[in-house]
């Protein structure tokens, strides 16, 4: 008789046993295992609810894989990438160089938990994750990178977190520190939780959604590959976190506040570049802040409640900034658009109105910026890049790594705090609550600037885009119509 | 929806045979048409048995991996077993 698969499922996930020769810390030391260490009574109620053998993990991996490989045998030859617009190959440009290998970071951070996780269906659920990241880090290597044949600027797929660009130096600060440096505990909530059940889902299913309307099945079908997977090892993120609130619910509440905030400044810029300015206008189904309402607003925000969670304090902050930041990073970050390894596009009058139209509460304070750089090619005429472009570097947040671009137009919110006898700048409230929660994690970090006032990077933007950012010419990012746009001829 | 719950699925034959097996199970399904993607949403609870979406297509279906297949994501707390899939929240909101 063939057993059911409920009928014997626990005897192959519950295998913990009780130590005769060495104690539990020594097993699982506090330091590795995560904070605060609990004995595995605590735990031994953990389950996953996406309960999956390894034998099926394998056989329904391989049925994913024969899909996209499909889809990529149809149509993922270069041809079929060279007739989409050009703004959308920057997105996926910036898609390429930011995701890929902060996913082999996870597989690193997965295989941590999968040894000091503190119950053994924990560890399996994390091993699974683990592989399940190794094939997000080698899918879109494979299918992004290739690119490169005709396109150098696709090289930054595997160049850019080897980089000192500022963009790499604020990913790899972002993505360290929850994959790399973070204990199973930290990371479950961090990663399992915010990220994957939160944030993922704007990049992996909304612009895989835009994805289908430009008519890129290629990375539509990658992308929703990827969160299949994304989507069974999340479940372990509201487990942990349940536990965790039972028995320190202050350091649930911090970790979930710290994290929430330094993924939405990074997806601010990734999906929020992608979604409102880099996807061609006629394709765009919804708005970044659409699809932030949909996925995070809607979704995460029920599921905090639901583990007896409050909203972060900053939360007026955060809705109010989900007019603004991406806009006034994308705005500062075309104009020093040679500092990156992808083109930017000045949004055009039937772009104007729609991003008007889809944020009503900034957009009329935004526009100037738009008809000044509009102005300056207009006087220049198209092919001189540098007449529309900052030439001296600027400032870093202290803590995220990106430009300063708190607040408006009217009103920047960097905040200045001297501790120690040294200066630090932060581009919000937030982003200084969480650096004074855990100083001595983040105080020696040197950004951009520091690098250039301790003499160790060139204070000239171009030799520090050469020499430091290791951008070349053919590479560096320049206005995606070499600024003769039809609307802009007189 | 407040309280809504539901799996977001991919817009292909098997996603829509588990919208239509979510349909035949449960009163007040709303289904939201993205384009490259299916978002149900049912009041509080979502049950999802297999004899029905086996009904819808016609061949076999496991639970959980047939299911992963067409499911990049779900809103609510999902309990599986081989016969059902249950989304709902513990709390009230």
């Amino acid at each position: 008789m063939k057993l059911a698969r409920d009928d014997w499922f626990d005897l192959a996930r519950k295998l913990d046993w009780t130590y005769g020769y060495v104690g539990e810390r020594d097993v699982f030391p506090e330091e590795a295992s995560g904070a605060p260490w609990l004995p595995h009574d605590a735990w031994a109620g953990w389950n996953e609810p996406f309960r999956t053998t390894y034998a099926e993990y394998v056989a329904t991996q391989a049925q994913k894989e024969a899909a996209v490989h499909a889809v990529r045998e149809a149509v993922g030859r270069p041809e079929d990438f060279q007739r989409h617009d050009r703004r959308w190959l920057s997105a996926l440009k910036l898609h390429a160089a930011t995701l890929p290998l902060a996913e082999f970071a996870a597989t690193i951070g997965n295989l941590r938990a999968a040894r000091f996780a503190r119950d053994s269906a924990w560890r399996g659920t994390a091993l699974l994750g683990a592989l399940d990241e190794l094939r997000h880090t080698q899918l879109p290597l494979v299918a992004l990178h290739d690119l490169v044949k005709w396109d150098r600027q696709f090289d930054w797929t595997h160049r850019f977190y080897h980089s000192n660009d500022w963009v790499a130096i604020a990913a790899r600060h972002v993505m360290d520190e929850m994959l790399l440096a973070a204990d199973p505990i930290e990371l479950a909530v961090a990663t399992n939780f915010v990220f994957e059940t939160g944030f993922t889902n704007l990049q992996f299913v909304g612009l895989s959604a835009m994805a289908h309307d430009v008519g890129d099945r290629m990375f539509e079908t990658m992308l929703k590959s990827i969160q299949t997977d994304e989507a069974r090892h999340a479940q372990i993120g509201p487990t942990v976190v349940r536990t965790l609130v039972a028995h320190d619910r202050a350091r649930a509440q911090r970790l979930v506040d710290k994290w929430f905030w330094r993924h939405w400044l990074l997806f601010a810029v990734v999906t929020g570049f992608a979604m409102d300015y880099l996807t061609p206008l006629a394709h765009r189904r919804s708005s970044f802040k659409e699809f932030m309402q949909e996925w995070v607003l809607d979704q995460f925000a029920r599921s905090l409640a639901d583990v007896g969670l409050e909203l972060p304090a900053y939360w007026p902050t955060f809705l109010e900034s989900l007019d603004w930041y991406h806009h006034m990073v994308y705005a500062s970050a075309y104009t020093y658009r040679a500092t990156v390894w992808f083109d930017l596009a000045v949004p055009g009058p039937d772009e104007r109105a729609w991003l008007r139209a889809k944020y009503p509460a900034s957009w009329d304070a935004l526009d100037p910026v738009w008809e000044r750089v509009a102005e300056r090619w207009r006087e220049s005429g198209p092919g001189v890049e540098w007449y529309t472009h900052g030439t001296t570097p600027v400032g870093f947040c202290s803590l995220c790594q990106l430009v300063l671009c708190g607040g408006t137009p009217a009103r920047n919110t960097a905040q200045v705090v001297d501790r120690d006898g040294r200066r630090y700048i932060f581009c919000s409230e937030p982003c200084r609550t969480i650096f004074e929660a855990e100083p001595e994690r983040y105080a020696e970090h040197r950004d951009v600037v520091k690098q250039i006032l301790a003499g160790e990077a060139p204070a000239n933007l171009l030799e520090l885009l050469r020499t430091h950012f290791g951008l070349t010419q053919d590479e560096w990012g320049k206005d995606v119509a070499g600024g003769d746009y039809p609307w802009l001829r007189r | 929806m407040t309280d809504g719950v539901g799996p977001v699925l991919e817009a292909s034959d098997g996603g829509r045979a588990v919208v239509e097996a979510i349909r035949a199970d449960n009163t007040g399904v709303v289904v939201l048409d993205r384009g490259a993607y299916l978002r149900v949403l049912v009041p509080h609870r979502c049950i999802l048995r297999r004899a029905a979406i086996e009904r819808a297509l016609g061949r076999p279906f496991a639970f959980p991996s047939d299911l992963e297949l067409v499911m990049p994501a779900f809103q609510g707390n999902v309990t599986i077993t081989d016969d059902e899939v249950v989304w709902a929240w513990s709390s009230s909101g």
